[in-house]
């Protein structure tokens, strides 16, 4: 997974590419069934077949519309209403380490205005508390509560 | 299969600190480059296949899907195999040299933990470094040191171990644990960075002071 901007050596984008993904491979794979799913029965993957893609995989087969790609669960329906509800409560890290560096390649292949409505509510619910914590918030218990819902890139943004 | 060896390298790098480098897993690498032959076999198994049946690719592609899929997601793991490995051995290579200027301590323990090349590497870049900072040959002064620009020309110092007797051009100082000392910056960052002492502010030295 090379999205424009991203360096070949990234060590984030790297790791933020093993996210699992789910897809549907349209058109079957020739002797990589157990390899791609390990609950395959036989050699080829056969078509149709619904399964979780490590991220980096994804571009080149739905470029070839190989696979089609659909959208994790944590950026359905249920994590938006949880994040009207209460953005900075959420725990973003347990959902998907790397939630907005994931948002955005996806959003290079599903093309879907939601996604990116998602991740802007959540950045912009989650930012007022993370701008203020990390300037006033004293080392403790509390701190690390919320340290521990923190996304990779939030932890960042908190470190800086 | 699918890059899961190779992301443990690169996991193995990302969960050391900055100031450390783990172990050069030379298996690991040997396996990764094992995968990324099996997925070349197989992908020239293929393409024998497509050229035996005499069809141009795109023909061949849509009377076999399936196969053609297989082409795709074995050339897609060969790049992330070989995307990853190179990662690992860049990162590698810039946390050997960024060592070198943050502490000779540190870039001479770590030598156990590096490959034969890694090695070679090292001393190379020591040597470059060295004669970039030499006079005649170079600038004629020792870049690593002074790295932030100093805002004072002397530093306050607490001793972190016992060094006894040391001669320095700007006086004799007698380096016993836990004394502070007030010395010439660029005399006391080479000792900051061989971690015999570190730097204060004026006012946290709370223990004898010695001149």
């Amino acid at each position: 997974m090379l999205s424009d901007g991203q360096d070949f050596y990234d060590v984030t984008a790297i790791l933020a590419g093993e996210t699992q993904v789910p897809a549907v491979v349209r058109k079957g794979v020739k002797g990589l069934g157990p390899a791609l799913d390990p609950s395959c029965a036989g050699r080829d993957l056969p078509a149709n077949t619904q399964l979780d893609l490590p991220m980096w995989l994804l571009p080149t087969m739905a470029a070839r519309t190989s696979a089609h790609v659909m959208l994790p669960r944590f950026y359905g329906e249920k994590m938006r209403r949880k994040l009207q509800a209460g953005a900075h409560c959420e725990d973003l890290r347990s959902r998907c380490l790397y939630f907005y560096d994931v948002a955005e390649a996806l959003n290079d292949i599903v093309h879907q205005p939601a996604l990116e409505q998602l991740t802007m509510m959540a950045f912009q619910g989650r930012y007022r508390e993370l701008l203020t914590k990390a300037h006033t918030a004293a080392e403790g218990p509390a701190l690390t509560k919320l340290k521990a819902k923190l996304t990779a890139e939030e932890t960042n943004l908190f470190a800086a | 299969m699918f890059g899961k060896r190779a992301v443990e390298l690169i996991n193995e790098i990302a969960n050391c600190t900055p100031e450390n480098l783990p172990a050069y897993n030379d298996e690991l690498v040997r396996l990764v480059i094992e995968e990324v032959n099996e997925h070349y076999n197989q992908m020239s198994d293929l393409v024998r296949s497509m050229n035996r049946s005499g069809q141009d690719s795109a023909e061949w592609g849509m009377e076999h899907p399936e196969e053609a899929s297989a082409l795709v997601v074995h050339h897609a793991c060969i790049l992330r195999n070989k995307r990853l490995l190179m990662t690992y051995v860049k990162e590698r290579a810039e946390r050997i040299k960024s060592l070198k200027w943050s502490s000779r301590t540190a870039a001479m323990s770590i030598r156990p933990q590096l490959s034969a090349t890694e090695v070679e590497f090292q001393q190379a870049y020591d040597r470059l470094l060295t004669k970039y900072c030499r006079k005649g040959t170079g600038v004629g002064m020792d870049l690593t040191l002074d790295t932030t620009p100093p805002s004072d020309p002397e530093l306050s110092v607490r001793v972190r171990k016992d060094c006894g007797e040391v001669v320095l051009p700007s006086g004799t100082f007698f380096l016993k644990k836990n004394t502070c000392h007030i010395m010439p910056r660029e005399e006391a960052e080479g000792l900051i960075r061989d971690g015999y002492v570190e730097a204060l502010e004026h006012d946290n030295c709370l223990l004898r002071w010695d001149t």
